[in-house]
């Protein structure tokens, strides 16, 4: 368990499944103004709870966010109240990480003009999905094996250590392969923060801190994770 | 009994009969058979020829055969079709049986005159309707030595409206105004003929050129339609007063005329547009059905235009509807969720009904709607909370999209991994950058019997991403993976260098072909 706290607003159809999966790997504390909305996480056995008007500054002051988050979701399943909590969370705390879920590419913006960090669209990749049913099945499945909560599959991130051998040689120096795994991007911290597809075809220079995305069975990323720690005198 | 009886008896059992008569039906009627169009576009042709045959008639001597073809090959056509309109029109055999079993029931007598004249009656509704009309007098000019009956040939050119839908819109909206223009044209005939009499009573005599009563109406009308050709002008004071005031109501009457048209106009577009776009729509082999008009339709639209899929919404609100039919798109402003909207559409060959409004309510109604017309039709239905899955399944759907499924497995790669939150958002959505695409391996193109280190992916720009082989997917192949027939790649990448990939195997297809 991670020992940070994440504080969830709204326990609608949008957060309870949010809280469902974040459970699973870290400490998450419900907040709702319905009476009900609390009734139902608890229930579904969330302890951390709390019930109070998200229209009060005083009141989300009290939840002692400060200390204990550095990250807040909100997934409240009125969009303009959504946004009303973006604006409240930023103009109470100026650090952390607010997460907000959006159902439209107009909401996206005004989320984001409200303080949001990340705005996570839902329906985008619903429409995708239903397109996917229609016009390729298998990348439907494929989709659904890479990004089931089970899968054996996953994507990874792995911020490149001082002292790796990854340390100035060029991507295409790197044999991924017989790592088992399949370069998705990189942000080269020489171009900037951005996240470029390795598809991009641009041979990029590894560096201390560019961070390299994976795709590999979990077993693979685990043992590349400990691989790069190392410098560049084992045999690749 | 009877012999009239019998036949109609007969007739009833007969399922030639019906199955014929069913076929001569919808070739005249129903615009959404396949085989009206080729009779459509026949009489179309011979309307035209018989007009040009006619004009050239004026001056030029036409050689015999075409005037034969004119007038004994063209009317006689339009005879038979004028036949099988009537026939079609109404079934008599069922007068009889109705009437028979009436008389039976009652105890009375059965006279066949009454069965007759039923079956008249029934007939001349058919006979005396405009449309009909018009093509009885299309059969006529057959006799062209008489001068006046040459006008029957405007009958034909009129007859050509029968085969042209907007045309026929045209007239159903004049239609809709039948009420307004009966006053107008009461209004009319009171002016000009008060009009047309004072004219008369004041100049007859005094002006050369008003000669009749005659003369006066004709005045009259071309005044009060602003024409004023000019050839009569009134001499005495009392005459030019009629004038002014004929004038004057001209304006209004002229005004009043195109307010009606135009009223009628607004008020029927949106119904013609709507059955434009269902048209349009449907003339493709399939399209897909969407219903609800919102923010995850909009996503949809996108893909599909870039994959040139047809498509048609259907949208319960107003005021959505005319955005989207303002954007252009195919959109009828109906309720889905009720059994005649969706009966427009031969759902067994739609591709695909969508359920994606935002109501989960409606969408299960708009799925079981679906179901109930068509057993084998794909539903594809949006869940807008975990428990409406299991119902939608039941309702019928064939596939339930979640859209808030993705959100917490969203919110958690963010949190840990907020670099490759990027990729797998772009991935999820489709982007344009990171488009999974499938590609089937087929027989005797490049890609069969090709180990993987064979092929160059990275010089294509694209990632391997797996193989499916016998439906099993198989993660990130060995390189010495050997590719059959029949395997399905999954690849990514940007859709430029997809389609350049696609392209070059299609391409191998060619010169394999050489």
């Amino acid at each position: 368990m991670n020992g940070n706290k994440i504080f969830i607003f709204g326990y609608g159809k949008n957060g309870r499944q949010i809280a469902k999966t974040l459970s699973m790997h870290h400490n998450v504390v419900i907040v709702d103004s319905e009476e009900q909305a609390i009734k139902k996480a608890y229930n579904d056995g969330f302890e951390h709870t709390h019930c109070i008007d998200l229209t009060e500054d005083s009141e989300i002051s009290k939840l002692g966010i400060v200390q204990r988050a550095k990250t807040l979701i909100c997934a409240m399943d009125d969009e303009s109240m959504n946004i009303f909590l973006v604006i409240s969370l930023r103009a109470l705390f100026e650090e952390v990480i607010i997460i907000s879920i959006s159902d439209s590419v107009e909401t996206n913006q005004k989320l984001l003009m409200a303080g949001a960090n990340k705005v996570i669209d839902i329906y985008d990749p619903g429409s995708t999905r239903i397109f996917n049913i229609l016009e390729k099945p298998y990348v439907l499945k494929v989709f659904d094996i890479l990004f089931h909560p089970d899968s054996k599959i996953s994507f990874n991130e792995f911020p490149i250590p001082e002292n790796s051998f990854l340390v100035g040689k060029t991507v295409s120096e790197v044999d991924f392969r017989a790592h088992h795994l399949i370069l998705v991007g990189i942000v080269d911290l020489e171009y900037g923060e951005h996240f470029t597809f390795a598809t991009h075809g641009f041979d990029h220079k590894l560096d201390y801190k560019d961070i390299l995305v994976c795709m590999g069975k979990d077993a693979d990323l685990e043992r590349f994770a400990r691989r790069i720690e190392h410098n560049g005198k084992e045999k690749e | 009994m009877k012999l009239l009886v019998r036949v109609a008896y007969f007739l009833e059992a007969s399922d030639r009969y019906a199955q014929i008569k069913e076929f001569f039906n919808r070739l005249l009627n129903d615009p959404d058979y396949p085989l009206k169009k080729y009779f459509d576009y026949t009489m179309i042709f011979l309307i035209i020829s018989s007009v040009v045959i006619l004009i050239q008639s004026v001056k030029y001597d036409l050689p015999p055969w075409l005037l034969f073809y004119d007038i004994y090959i063209v009317s006689s056509l339009f005879l038979i079709e004028y036949l099988l309109r009537m026939w079609v029109f109404s079934d008599i055999h069922k007068i009889i049986i109705r009437y028979y079993e009436e008389v039976q029931f009652l105890e009375k007598r059965f006279f066949s005159s009454v069965a007759l004249l039923k079956i008249a009656r029934n007939k001349w509704e058919y006979v005396s309707s405009p449309i009909a009309i018009i093509d009885l007098l299309a059969i006529l000019p057959t006799y062209r030595p008489l001068r006046i009956l040459r006008i029957f040939i405007l009958f034909r050119i009129f007859k050509i409206l029968r085969y042209t839908k907007s045309v026929n819109q045209f007239l159903d909206v004049i239609h809709s105004k039948k009420f307004e223009i009966l006053t107008l044209g009461m209004l009319l005939f009171f002016v000009v003929f008060t009009a047309g009499v004072t004219i008369y009573v004041f100049e007859s005599g005094v002006n050369d050129s008003i000669n009749s009563l005659f003369d006066g109406l004709y005045w009259a009308l071309v005044t009060i339609s602003t024409v004023g050709f000019g050839d009569i002008t009134p001499v005495t004071t009392g005459g030019k007063v009629v004038s002014m005031v004929v004038i004057l109501s001209g304006i209004g009457m002229i005004s009043f005329a195109t307010s009606i048209v135009v009223s009628a106009f607004s008020e029927k577009m949106d119904e013609i547009r709507e059955s434009r776009a269902v048209m349009d729509t449907t003339k493709k082999d399939d399209f897909i059905i969407i219903c609800g008009y919102g923010q995850m339709c909009n996503m949809l639209i996108d893909n599909f235009k870039r994959n040139g899929i047809t498509f048609i919404i259907i949208e319960k609100d107003y005021d959505k509807t005319a955005i989207a039919s303002k954007k252009g798109l195919n959109i009828i402003n109906e309720d889905a969720t009720q059994h005649k909207t969706l009966n427009r559409f031969d759902l067994d060959s739609v591709k695909a009904v969508l359920a994606t409004t935002s109501s989960d309510v409606a969408n299960i109604y708009i799925t079981l709607n679906v179901r109930s017309i068509s057993k084998s039709v794909p539903i594809i239905s949006r869940a807008n909370h975990e428990k409406m899955t299991q119902k939608l399944f039941l309702a019928g759907a064939t596939d339930v999209v979640k859209p808030y499924d993705v959100a917490g497995m969203m919110a958690a790669v963010y949190i840990d991994q907020p670099v490759a939150f990027e990729a797998i958002n772009a991935i999820l959505t489709a982007k344009k950058n990171a488009h999974f695409e499938q590609v089937t391996v087929q027989k005797d193109l490049f890609l069969q019997g090709k180990r993987i280190k064979d092929i160059d992916f990275a010089k294509y720009k694209i990632i391997l991403i797996g193989v499916f082989r016998d439906d099993e997917f198989i993660f990130n192949p060995t390189p010495y993976f050997e590719l059959r027939a029949d395997d399905v790649l999954i690849i990514m990448g940007y859709i430029i260098s997809i389609d350049w990939f696609k392209k070059l195997i299609q391409r191998s297809r060619i010169t394999h072909e050489r």
